[in-house]
């Protein structure tokens, strides 16, 4: 077949832009370490690509939330383990009140010390988190949950709605109770029980003994109510670990497939890189020496 | 000896001749489209002596150039072909690689426009975590519309080569016409001769042509070549060309159409491959569907954003304000359009738009909306109920209240409300004239339809058909009221020149619409408030009413007379449409760019929900209650908190009901307590949009206050509730999540440009291949050329020597003389 001088050239020129083109492709993966640059690389794979990488920001998304609900909840159980300590030396105090041997001035110490846990309570379930915000408010955490009204009963001015927080796409946890529930729910009342033994170790009444069981009573139903929260605290603390490792777990598989669809994978770019630059170097070479066939160099 | 000089004479110009043409040959080596040319010798007649014939040497017969048609053919399909996708891949590798930049990712940008949300969960009432909202809202917004905005650049950009190319074609055919005009001459003046270079370089032109448009090339005998295109219309014959030109297609200004300029309205249709079906394609496959896809997206997002916003407060206790602004998508009128009519679209729900244009057309009394992604269509009687008779914001203004229909069909009240108009601004003389009433049903009396003036109850005859100069007569009957009226409308005036009240209600008005009450403040205008209280559209009510400042929008249902298609409402906003008329809407086109904040203040964020409180008043004996959660309702918030509800066995007209207070406006809701169980009886307030269930047996008098619970700071319920359309299929068409459908537009874009690189290697290399064996045959070999020139030069010099010789043998002859 006839060839036509240009089409010589031409046809190793094209041969040479094609290897080239190659080479650029490799090139951009080998320096960016990705192996899809743009979505007509992999569609397919990129549309799976940012999939993957909107859910792995949720998953960070939502251990931010975790970290959030474990500080909060974390604060409350403290807190707890506080208000159940302070009932505790109530209890004690009730029993010394009980004595027979106790004389007015040690009824009023006592008396004094129901006082100073009281405030140590008042205290407690006011306690605020790091933003600044009551953690046995409900939802209205900006002001004092727990007050004192002009007849000296503590008072919620809280909201009864808890508020939630969520650990994934289907699953909420609650972070912050509704404190009335917790220490003024009629016979668990700790400050009315707290109140009663300070009237009873302030009377005069010589044999309260009776009364200190009742109040010893109701601050063993106390103490029940806050046991309880703090399993149910506990067990929101073990949801959120829960699902804290289930995600962690996600992210780590996310991690391996995003790594799978997007990242280049080196030993095969740089001998794909390889083929193609000795591709492109045989063609030069060819290239040059056909170039030089010409029937011209034998009249010179 | 003579005839050996003539031979010799001969044959050196033909050597020359040849030699000439392979010199042609050489210094066109490089010239594109060149076709090879090769000298042709034939032999000379012989000449008989005796029984012999005598050779008398070869005759120049003529150049051939080494062409073939049928590739050149061939090779102009293919240069359609590869032009066409050459277009559609440059401008499709641009929108990849611009969709793959970090920049231009709106599903990232969605996902943390979420995380901002969630956020915004952990601490509701945290001022950064909700001025962060804002700034994630506003960077998804920028970001969309810058991605929207290059998707219209390269329409732009698109459009404007489609005005190039078809200038080029424009050139090409002229010059084809003029090289044909000059090859008919040449061609015809001497039998077997042809002007190669000329036909050359006709090609070439060709060539070039069908890069531009597909071409169908008729050679003609007389050696003219005639070109047609699109469905065999005639662009090139002979040395005649016609001019095309281009016109936006009267449905869609953008839309641009080439056509002969001696047969305007004609489009060609068939583009069959070039650059102009390239750049059509591109438009309709791949830019047009993109950026609908992403502006019904951005629609999607915003409107469920909105919509969930709305049913939260906002720290002040507001109820949840519009997040996101949306503009109503912009409404194209066919050019062609004779009638007036004015047509108005509105997105209801977006998550049922699909990423198309759509269509409405009127056929003198239906209208068709068709969804032209697939001509899926709906028909239905818009025209009829409402053409001619619209009302537009700001047709009306009484007292500085603009009064304006805002979605929908409101002719019934439109027509009302307009009639009012004379009649209010009349009233401030204290004499209300020209109120429409139209004929209105009063089979139950009252119950059905009631007029009170300044709370009396206006006794017109009843039940049966009560006419306004039934309601006239009632009024002379009243004591310091006349009345009278004026073509069908009544007058009424009020003797001790102090202002009145005027109330129409009962379920005739509810259907009929239009309740009017003035103020009971003496220094305000009179009619100084219209409260325009129906079933019906949603109308723009503001003014000098101190509850009502500013405008308000009522919601109002629209009685099934606007009718849309895919979650879009289509209505008539004016004028008077003809047969034929048509209008164009392409929601995810128009909207993109006017998507804003509607939200600056970031305490405006309605992180929270409302509690309602709910007591009962002093003095209530009874045991009527409503429980709080068994309220519900659309527009459950507030805003004119508190609101009571007092039982009255007389309350309405006569019959037991509630009387319902907010702010200063009151409604009256019948209620029979006897007609209650211990489920309790469902109760509907329409201008609250309250529903509740009312227990128990009231007694007379007894009131329920209904208030908002004072605000928790605390609460994130609606936080979290925006935090969750993260996760729901709301874009897609309900298939996808918003950042999911983001990732397929990404694959569709990225297989549009894969698909049209794979094509345009696969056209190019049938190109090439082409070309290479027309090139092969046809193109310049230097070596082949050096050699015949070694020939033709020995044939020179051999020719030479002939004359050497003849010249010898003479002088021989000479000298021996």
């Amino acid at each position: 077949m006839r060839i036509s001088t240009s089409q010589i050239f031409e046809t190793s020129l094209r041969a040479m832009q094609r290897q080239q083109q190659g080479i650029e492709k490799s090139q951009s993966q080998l320096s960016s370490g990705q192996k899809v640059q743009k979505p007509s690389d992999d569609p397919i794979g990129i549309g799976r690509t940012l999939n993957l990488e909107n859910q792995m920001s949720s998953l960070e998304q939502y251990e931010r939330n975790a970290q959030r609900a474990k500080s909060t909840l974390g604060l409350q159980e403290q807190t707890l383990a506080n208000v159940g300590d302070s009932i505790l030396r109530l209890r004690e105090l009730a029993l010394q009140g009980g004595s027979p041997a106790n004389d007015t001035r040690e009824r009023t110490m006592l008396a004094g010390e129901v006082k100073a846990q009281i405030n140590i309570l008042m205290g407690l379930v006011n306690t605020r988190d790091d933003t600044g915000e009551y953690v046995f408010a409900g939802t209205r955490d900006d002001v004092p949950p727990f007050v004192v009204n002009a007849q000296g009963d503590v008072e919620y001015q809280g909201s009864p709605t808890a508020r939630q927080l969520a650990l994934n796409d289907t699953t909420t946890v609650q972070t912050r109770d509704p404190g009335d529930q917790l220490f003024l729910d009629g016979e668990s009342n700790v400050f009315a029980a707290a109140n009663e033994l300070r009237q009873l170790l302030e009377g005069s009444d010589p044999n309260i003994v009776p009364e200190l069981e009742q109040v010893l009573v109701r601050l063993g139903k106390s103490q029940e109510v806050l046991n309880a929260q703090r399993a149910s605290i506990g067990n929101r603390l073990g949801q959120i670990e829960l699902t804290d490792d289930f995600n962690a777990d996600m992210k780590l598989q996310l991690k391996q497939v995003l790594s799978d669809t997007r990242d280049a994978d080196y030993l095969e770019a740089i001998s794909l890189f390889n083929q193609q630059v000795t591709a492109l170097e045989a063609i030069q070479k060819t290239f040059m020496q056909v170039s030089q066939l010409s029937i011209l160099r034998f009249f010179q | 000896m003579s005839g050996l000089l003539r031979l010799g004479a001969q044959a050196l110009s033909n050597a020359q001749q040849a030699i000439n043409t392979t010199g042609h040959n050489i210094s066109n080596v490089s010239t594109e489209g060149y076709s090879r040319q090769t000298v042709r010798f034939e032999t000379q007649s012989p000449v008989q002596r005796g029984s012999s014939f005598i050779g008398q040497g070869a005759r120049f017969a003529g150049i051939t150039r080494n062409a073939e048609a049928y590739m050149s053919g061939q090779i102009r399909q293919f240069s359609s072909s590869v032009a066409r996708m050459e277009t559609e891949n440059g401008y499709l590798a641009r929108i990849d690689q611009l969709i793959a930049s970090a920049g231009s990712n709106i599903g990232g940008a969605i996902q943390s426009f979420f995380n901002a949300t969630q956020e915004l969960a952990s601490n509701p009432a945290g001022f950064p975590e909700r001025q962060a909202l804002l700034g994630q809202a506003d960077a998804l917004l920028s970001q969309a519309q810058s991605v929207d905005g290059v998707f219209s650049g390269l329409r732009d950009e698109l459009n404007t080569q489609f005005r190039n190319s078809v200038a080029d074609i424009n050139r090409l055919a002229d010059g084809i016409a003029m090289l044909n005009n000059r090859i008919q001459a040449l061609s015809g003046s001497s039998t077997n001769s042809q002007p190669n270079d000329l036909l050359d370089q006709r090609d070439r032109l060709l060539k070039e042509l069908a890069g531009k448009i597909g071409i169908q090339v008729v050679l003609r005998d007389d050696g003219a070549a005639d070109v047609f295109v699109s469905q065999g219309q005639s662009l090139v014959q002979g040395s005649r060309s016609r001019e095309l030109e281009v016109t936006s297609s009267a449905n869609d200004p953008d839309l641009l159409n080439a056509g002969f300029q001696d047969s305007p309205q004609q489009y060609l249709t068939d583009l069959d491959g070039g650059e102009l079906q390239g750049l059509r394609d591109l438009r309709e496959r791949s830019l047009l569907p993109g950026q609908r896809r992403l502006g019904v997206l951005m629609m999607n997002v915003a409107t469920a954003f909105n919509a969930a916003h709305a049913q939260g407060i906002d720290l002040a206790g507001v109820p949840g304000a519009e997040f996101f602004r949306l503009d109503s998508p912009a409404v194209d009128g066919n050019a062609d359009n004779a009638g007036s009519g004015v047509l108005g679209v509105t997105v209801q729900d977006p998550s049922q738009l699909r990423p198309s244009r759509y269509r409405a057309a009127f056929d003198g009394t239906h209208w068709t909306l068709t969804r032209l992604a697939d001509g899926s269509s709906v028909s239905g009687g818009l025209g009829s109920t409402i053409s001619g008779a619209g009302l537009a914001a700001g047709d009306l203004t009484l007292n500085g209240i603009d009064i304006g229909v805002v979605a929908g069909d409101a002719k019934a009240i439109a027509t009302r409300v307009t009639n009012l108009v004379p009649g209010v601004t009349a009233a401030a003389t204290n004499t209300q004239t020209g109120i429409a009433f139209t004929t209105v049903t009063v089979a139950n009396g009252p119950a059905d339809y009631l007029l009170k003036l300044d709370g009396n109850v206006v006794n017109y005859s009843g039940p049966g058909t009560a006419t306004v100069e039934d309601i006239s007569a009632a009024i002379n009957q009243m004591a310091g009221y006349s009345s009278s009226v004026t073509n069908g409308k009544l007058n009424i005036t009020k003797a001790d020149g102090s202002n009145f009240t005027l109330e129409e209600s009962g379920t005739q008005a509810n259907t009929q619409g239009i309740s009017l009450l003035t103020t009971a403040n003496p220094d305000e205008t009179f009619f100084g408030r219209v409260e325009i209280r129906s079933t019906g559209q949603a109308l723009v009510i503001g003014g000098a009413d101190p509850g009502k400042a500013g405008l308000t929008t009522l919601a109002l249902n629209d009685g099934g007379q606007a009718f849309g298609i895919d979650g879009l409402k289509f209505s008539l906003l004016g004028g008077t449409p003809t047969i034929g008329d048509s209008f164009e809407v392409d929601p995810g086109l128009s909207t993109t760019q006017a998507l804003d904040l509607a939200i600056n203040d970031a305490n405006r964020i309605a992180a929270a929900k409302l509690d309602l409180k709910i007591v009962d008043l002093p003095g209530t004996t009874g045991t009527l209650t409503i429980n709080d959660s068994e309220l519900t309702g659309s527009d459950k918030f507030l805003a004119e908190s508190p609101v009571t509800i007092t039982y009255t066995s007389t309350a309405v007209w006569g019959s037991p009901g509630f009387h319902v207070v907010w702010g200063t406006t009151s409604v009256r809701i019948p209620y029979n307590p006897a007609s209650s169980d211990r489920n309790g009886k469902l109760v509907s307030i329409p201008e609250l949009g309250w529903n509740f269930v009312a227990k128990g047996v009231p007694s007379e008098s007894d009131a329920l206050q209904v208030s908002s619970a004072p605000v928790a700071r605390g609460d994130n319920r609606n936080a979290l509730a925006l935090a969750a359309l993260r996760q729901a299929p709301l874009a897609g068409n309900g298939q996808r999540r918003f950042t999911e459908e983001y990732s397929a537009f990404v694959s569709s874009i990225g297989v549009a440009a894969r698909q049209a690189s794979t094509n345009l290697e696969t056209e190019t290399n049938l190109l090439q291949q082409a070309e290479a064996y027309l090139e092969n045959s046809s193109g310049v070999n230097l070596d082949e050329e050096f050699s015949n020139m070694l020939r033709f030069q020995q044939f020179y010099q051999a020719s030479a020597q002939l004359i050497k010789v003849a010249d010898t043998l003479f002088q021989s002859l000479i000298s021996s003389l």
